[in-house]
């Protein structure tokens, strides 16, 4: 406790804070104990924080993917354009709809192919053949 | 400036490098910031040390960023104190874990000269404080930092850190009302 604030206390406060401090203490450091310490520090101080390499490497990548998308084609990812059609032609969905509508035209019994541009067909029919055909 | 130890960081302020720096603030605060963080966890010796060390690594680290808007050991103790706190709730969360009740007990050590019993009732009691009065009270009755140098650390006003140790010391002097040992033996 410093003079000025232990101005500020009665007698009695002064002597229970005086007690309590000197009951309420660590032993002192002992030399092997400091020695311990700062040895201690030394070895956490030299160890390099995961962190550390963890962030210039992951910023390395990012960098690295960055540059490679915006790099031209060839060097750089596929074209949008291309990567679309890829895109449709994989897709299992739509390949299934174009063998069923070949299954259906060379099937029917009449020239599907000649329907028109489907002014005769409903609404419902109108926006599935907009969207297939 | 707040100094406690033989090397004054005055001493070593021109110098510039961050080592020498660094090397003068352990040697300087070592002992006081592990007694510091020792009475606010409860009297914990190697917590108290980890905390200290902890947050002598934090300042190590962050060095290059300091710019001497503070004293370096008023600074150094503003992250010692927020370790401490930081410590002190991780502990708490895992006692609820755990299913401990209590916090852990002082050190045993046969040589200690003072009444490990005594210890543990006034760790108990600072315990049950709310953290800005057990930080004040530690700091200035315990530690001797000034109100003024104790409100620049825990960020308050210095007329708030007055009425912190005003209740913590009521609430001290009923919680341990009966132990002899700090009354002066007037009561039982």
């Amino acid at each position: 406790m410093n003079e000025r604030q232990r101005r500020d206390l009665d007698t009695e406060e002064q002597a229970f804070v005086a007690r309590l401090t000197e009951h309420y203490a660590p032993p002192a450091m002992t030399p092997a104990r400091r020695a311990a310490f700062d040895e201690r520090l030394a070895a956490r101080l030299a160890r390099r924080s995961p962190w550390r390499v963890a962030v210039p490497a992951l910023a390395g990548v990012a960098a690295a993917a960055l540059v490679w998308l915006a790099v031209p084609w060839p060097y750089g990812p596929t074209p949008p354009e291309t990567a679309g059609v890829a895109a449709v032609a994989g897709s299992g969905e739509t390949a299934t709809v174009f063998a069923a509508y070949d299954w259906f035209t060379s099937a029917a019994p009449v020239d599907v192919s000649d329907l028109g541009d489907g002014d005769d067909l409903p609404d419902d029919y109108l926006a599935i053949s907009e969207i297939f055909l | 400036m707040i100094e406690a130890g033989v090397i004054s960081l005055d001493m070593v302020a021109g110098a510039g490098e961050r080592e020498e720096r660094f090397r003068a603030l352990v040697e300087s605060h070592r002992e006081r910031a592990v007694r510091l963080v020792w009475r606010l966890l409860g009297g914990d010796r190697s917590a108290a040390e980890d905390v200290a060390q902890d947050a002598f690594l934090r300042a190590y680290r962050g060095l290059v960023r300091f710019r001497e808007e503070s004293s370096l050991a008023t600074w150094f103790y503003r992250i010692l104190l927020r370790q401490a706190e930081s410590h002190r709730r991780w502990r708490a969360v895992r006692a609820l874990w755990t299913a401990e009740t209590e916090a852990e007990p002082a050190d045993p050590s046969p040589s200690l000269p003072r009444d490990p019993v005594v210890q543990r009732r006034i760790a108990t009691a600072l315990n049950r404080l709310p953290a800005g009065q057990r930080q004040a009270f530690v700091l200035v009755h315990m530690e001797g930092f000034t109100v003024e140098e104790s409100a620049a650390l825990l960020g308050k006003a210095a007329g708030t850190v007055k009425s912190h140790l005003h209740r913590a010391l009521q609430a001290l002097r009923a919680d341990l009302a009966d132990l002899r040992e700090l009354t002066g033996g007037n009561r039982t």
